[in-house]
């Protein structure tokens, strides 16, 4: 029963990885853009939620409200004015920027809110659990998180798939010459994939500043979960991301319960050995 | 502001670069509402080019050596000039490959400028793509996938439609199943360029003819009555 | 063939070879640094080598293979883990170490590389990252070497690479000048050699390198493995000067890649001069915004950005660029003996004339033992005897076995150059130019050419 509960936390826990990967790849997906400072960005906006739940008194949940169309509002800026100079055949620029802008990120995190490890009150939630048949103690907390990533990977692919926004999303990162020729404006196109991004990055910063403390420096390791839930999953499927997600958080969850110090640790492993057995990742997309 | 007595499209004296090499010297055609001309000439004559700089996808280096009814749009971006009413077909159709056909059509008409051209406009010009809308794009045959990048570029309701290449890699029946289309589209006052590599097929569809060497144009003329022996002499330069 | 070649092809200039002897002087003067600076100028100047060093090999991943690494971490720690390892295990003395952590770098770099070579582009970035992380994350696993919270050097073995402390940082000072004049000599070497023209083709064009015959793989493992080796030779030197290792400072991002990062865009990527004008640039800010904290890094951001928006070729780019001048002789120009000028095929925007290499080769010529047995070995690899010879067969090769016939075609055509209109794009040469190999130079040309 013991194993069981591990595995569940671990899944309840690839939730969050998996909302880490849906904003990562969103970007990567529409401008071949990989964003260095994701991870921070996630950070940013836990801060923000901090902000706004003690300035408004507003519980986390509701303080999406506010964070998620800051954040928006940023991602449309920071593609808009900084980031769609950088975008062309050569790969150095945006990822150099956007190394630039997690450095510059974390520390100004660091010279406003200092090092301390800080943490959101979600209230009477936090210890609220249901218990499954068989005994099983499951969070009602990381439960909701756990839904609240599915349903955000589910509206994404809704959108992607199902609307016109969707539609110019692939059309732009099919050909961005000729999406231009049907009168969509690249510049426009990719802010406001970077806006959904962003938004998306905003739920998932909400989610771990409530679930786990967090102090400025912890960015790049919530990039590299991303990434790895990314590539586990394999390059382009939102699904497979999510799928990858709930792999990495329970090789962490099982790696935890082996050894405390191998909670990260198994997670890298296990990327690792995606990568060398199958490359392309669990669930490659598959283009016609 | 539009002037109705202005032709639909003046180029004057348009040149083009890429880099430091010229492609086009002080090229000048004139389109009427309604009118298909031809463009012809060898490969690398700047044909594409020429359409490519009035659609914007290449820069004009000055706005009014592009005109439409007499505003100067040389230079502006692609995504402005298709509002104004130009729609290019581009040479080796690239259709949205993770788009299905329906999906194609759908985002050539994301402007939503309005006029004749719908998603059932289009299917009954080319039935072949009703029967697949739903498809993606990649698995047309060439022939409908030229037929979906024509009703792609028709959607957006141009007043001009370029088409570059339209038998490129086509069978021969394919490519005079595409053409008999041609004048449907030219009958609700659509004027189309057509840039072709296929001496006759340019002649038959069109009413005017320009032909291109080394870019500049080297004749201009009535389609029905230049001679295939002057044709040929501005085609090759001999 | 080339018995009939109305030109030649020359690297250095009557001015570059001026400049080699003040380079000389320049190197003497450093290499004295312990009779003429205090303490704490030892420390610094020897950090500014390891800086300049790291920030070459960085400049040689990325900036000519095109390999964007944003984990070379993992060999600055691994290197300097290898020290306290070998040190305090191994009863290897101190010095001894560096070498062998080379050699350990560089041998577990080709695993390394097996599995991250997987990842194209940004996503490469982050897979070396990971794997920086893994080895963070071991080290902290080694309880004999103080697991999280890391370990000392023992005073026992701190003395036993010399007596007094005096002796000792001049040691430590000599080997820091040391290792970058070996870092700076193998860049240049390399770059100097057919594979630097490999590795432009691979950088502008992998798919036309490749079908040009250059070995695409090879040359990226290469120059994985070598940086992967400096590196680890570069974190045994720093953790030596240090004497304490952390799992957190050896592999910390921010100091050995960020910081690299950084140093190598200001000064210009691309550039074999880049690196040492960053790394001056670098100090000036982290010394002059000292008393506030970690703002220097954030400034270094902000500049950074800024020069890659918009001084994309850095510092010594733009100074390049303005003046022509070259601290190294890398650039291969065709000398025509009927106008006695000498034609840059590469970039036609500069003046020939004007361009006159200011070489400080010498740099590299002030250590003349180094070069002699690094030229040596150069040599030897440009008789395409070498482990990885560029060109296979002479089909592949423009036909004639006479290398500079190649290397004048591919480096004219692929040097370094900001102007994005002018990278990939291979031109024809300039009809003045004799070219030997045009026929050949047509299957390397990109498809984004007018036509």
């Amino acid at each position: 029963m013991d194993w069981v509960n591990t595995i569940l936390q671990g899944v309840l826990l690839g939730g969050l990885y998996a909302l880490f990967a849906a904003g990562l790849s969103l970007i990567f997906g529409v401008m071949r853009l990989v964003n260095v400072a994701h991870g921070d960005l996630i950070v940013l906006a836990a801060y923000l939620a901090l902000v706004v739940t003690g300035t408004l008194g507003l519980d986390p949940l509701a303080a999406l409200a506010v964070v998620v169309p800051l954040m928006a509002l940023l991602g449309y800026l920071l593609q808009r004015l900084l980031l769609n100079r950088t975008l062309g055949d050569d790969l150095l620029p945006p990822l150099l920027v956007t190394f630039g802008l997690s450095v510059i990120i974390q520390n100004a995190l660091l010279e406003i809110f200092s090092a301390d490890s800080r943490r959101l009150q979600a209230g009477p939630l936090e210890v609220a659990s249901l218990t499954l048949p068989g005994g099983l103690a499951v969070g009602v907390l990381p439960l909701l998180q756990f839904f609240l990533a599915v349903l955000v990977i589910a509206g994404l692919q809704l959108l992607f798939y199902r609307t016109p926004l969707g539609r110019a999303f692939r059309a732009t990162s099919d050909d961005p010459a000729v999406a231009r020729l049907m009168g969509l404006d690249n510049r426009h196109v990719f802010a406001l994939a970077m806006a959904l991004s962003l938004a998306v990055v905003a739920v998932a910063g909400v989610l771990l500043a409530v679930r786990s403390n967090f102090d400025p420096a912890i960015g790049p390791a919530r990039l590299i979960f991303g990434f790895e839930a990314v590539i586990i999953g394999g390059l382009g499927s939102l699904w497979g991301t999510l799928v990858g997600g709930v792999l990495l958080g329970v090789a962490q969850s099982v790696g935890a319960k082996l050894d405390p110090g191998w909670q990260i640790l198994a997670g890298h492993l296990l990327f690792l050995l995606v990568l060398a057995i199958r490359p392309e990742g669990l669930f490659p997309k598959v283009r016609g | 502001m539009p002037d109705r007595s202005c032709p639909l499209l003046e180029v004057e004296g348009l040149d083009a670069y890429y880099g430091d090499f010229q492609a086009l010297f002080g090229v000048s055609l004139t389109v009427a509402a309604g009118e298909v001309v031809a463009v012809i000439g060898a490969n690398g004559a700047g044909k594409s080019t020429l359409l490519k700089t009035i659609a914007g996808m290449m820069p004009a280096r000055l706005p009014a050596s592009v005109r439409l009814e007499g505003e100067a749009i040389g230079g502006l971006p692609a995504n402005h000039i298709v509002r104004r009413g130009i729609a290019l077909v581009p040479e080796g159709r690239r259709l949205f490959p993770s788009l299905t056909v329906e999906e194609n059509l759908l985002i050539g008409g994301h402007l939503g400028r309005s006029g004749r051209w719908t998603l059932d406009a289009v299917y009954d010009v080319f039935p072949a793509l009703a029967q697949r809308r739903h498809v993606p794009s990649t698995a047309l045959s060439g022939g409908q996938q030229q037929m979906a990048a024509i009703g792609r570029a028709l959607m957006s309701n141009p007043r001009l439609l370029l088409c570059d290449e339209l038998s490129l890699g086509l069978a021969p029946i394919m490519v005079r199943e595409i053409y008999s289309r041609l004048p449907e589209i030219a009958a609700e006052g659509t004027a189309i360029v057509l840039v072709e590599q296929d001496v006759n097929q340019a002649l038959a569809a069109s009413d005017r003819v320009h032909c291109l060497r080394e870019g500049r144009i080297v004749l201009e003329g009535n389609a029905r009555s230049l001679t295939r022996d002057a044709i040929t002499a501005a085609y090759f330069g001999v | 063939m080339s018995a009939e070649r109305p030109f030649r092809i020359a690297r250095a200039s009557t001015s570059s070879r001026i400049g080699l002897g003040l380079v000389g002087l320049l190197f003497l003067l450093l290499a004295a640094a312990p009779w003429w600076a205090g303490r704490q100028d030892l420390r610094l100047l020897a950090e500014i080598y390891a800086y300049i060093a790291l920030a070459s090999l960085w400049n040689l991943l990325a900036g000519y293979a095109g390999l964007v690494s944003v984990g070379q971490q993992a060999f600055v720690g691994l290197g300097g883990y290898a020290l306290f390892a070998l040190a305090l295990f191994g009863g290897v003395g101190p010095l001894w170490t560096i070498p062998l952590a080379g050699l350990i770098g560089a041998l577990v770099a080709v695993p390394v590389a097996l599995l991250v070579f997987r990842l194209r582009g940004a996503y490469f970035a982050i897979g070396t990252w990971v794997v920086a992380e893994v080895f963070r994350l071991l080290a902290s696993q080694i309880s004999s070497l103080g697991g999280g919270s890391g370990t000392s050097l023992p005073a026992a073995v701190v003395t036993s690479i010399a007596a007094t402390r005096h002796a000792r940082e001049q040691l430590i000072y000599w080997v820091a000048l040391g290792l970058l004049v070996l870092v700076l000599g193998a860049v240049v070497l390399l770059l100097r050699s057919r594979h630097g023209l490999a590795l432009a083709a691979v950088r502008d064009d992998e798919v036309a390198a490749g079908s040009c015959g250059v070995e695409v793989g090879r040359a990226k493992l290469l120059v994985y493995v070598l940086a992967a080796g400096g590196a680890a030779m570069l974190g045994a030197l720093i953790f030596l000067q240090k004497l304490r290792i952390s799992p957190d400072a050896a592999f910390s991002v921010n100091d050995w890649t960020a910081v690299v990062i950084f140093i190598a865009v200001i000064g210009g990527l691309g550039r074999v001069e880049g690196p040492i004008i960053g790394t001056l640039v670098y100090f000036l800010l982290r010394e002059t915004l000292a008393p506030y904290g970690s703002l220097y890094l954030l400034v270094l951001g902000v500049v950074a950005i800024a020069v890659m928006l918009f001084a994309r070729q850095g510092i010594w780019g733009a100074i390049a660029d303005r003046t022509g001048w070259h601290l190294f002789p890398l650039e291969r120009r065709v000398i025509l003996p009927a106008r006695s000028s000498s034609a840059g095929i590469g970039r036609p925007a500069a003046d020939p004339h004007r361009a006159h290499s200011f070489a400080l080769a010498g740099l590299i010529g002030g250590a003349a033992l180094v070069m002699a047995g690094a030229q040596a070995a150069a040599d030897r690899m440009a008789d395409g005897k070498g482990p990885w010879a560029a060109c296979r067969g002479p089909e592949s090769c423009c036909g004639s076995p006479a290398q500079p016939d190649h290397a004048a075609m591919v480096q004219g055509r692929l040097r370094p150059d900001s102007d994005p209109a002018a990278r990939g794009v291979l031109e024809p040469p300039p009809p003045q130019s004799p070219s030997s190999c045009g026929g050949h130079a047509r299957a390397c040309r990109s498809p984004n050419e007018p036509g």
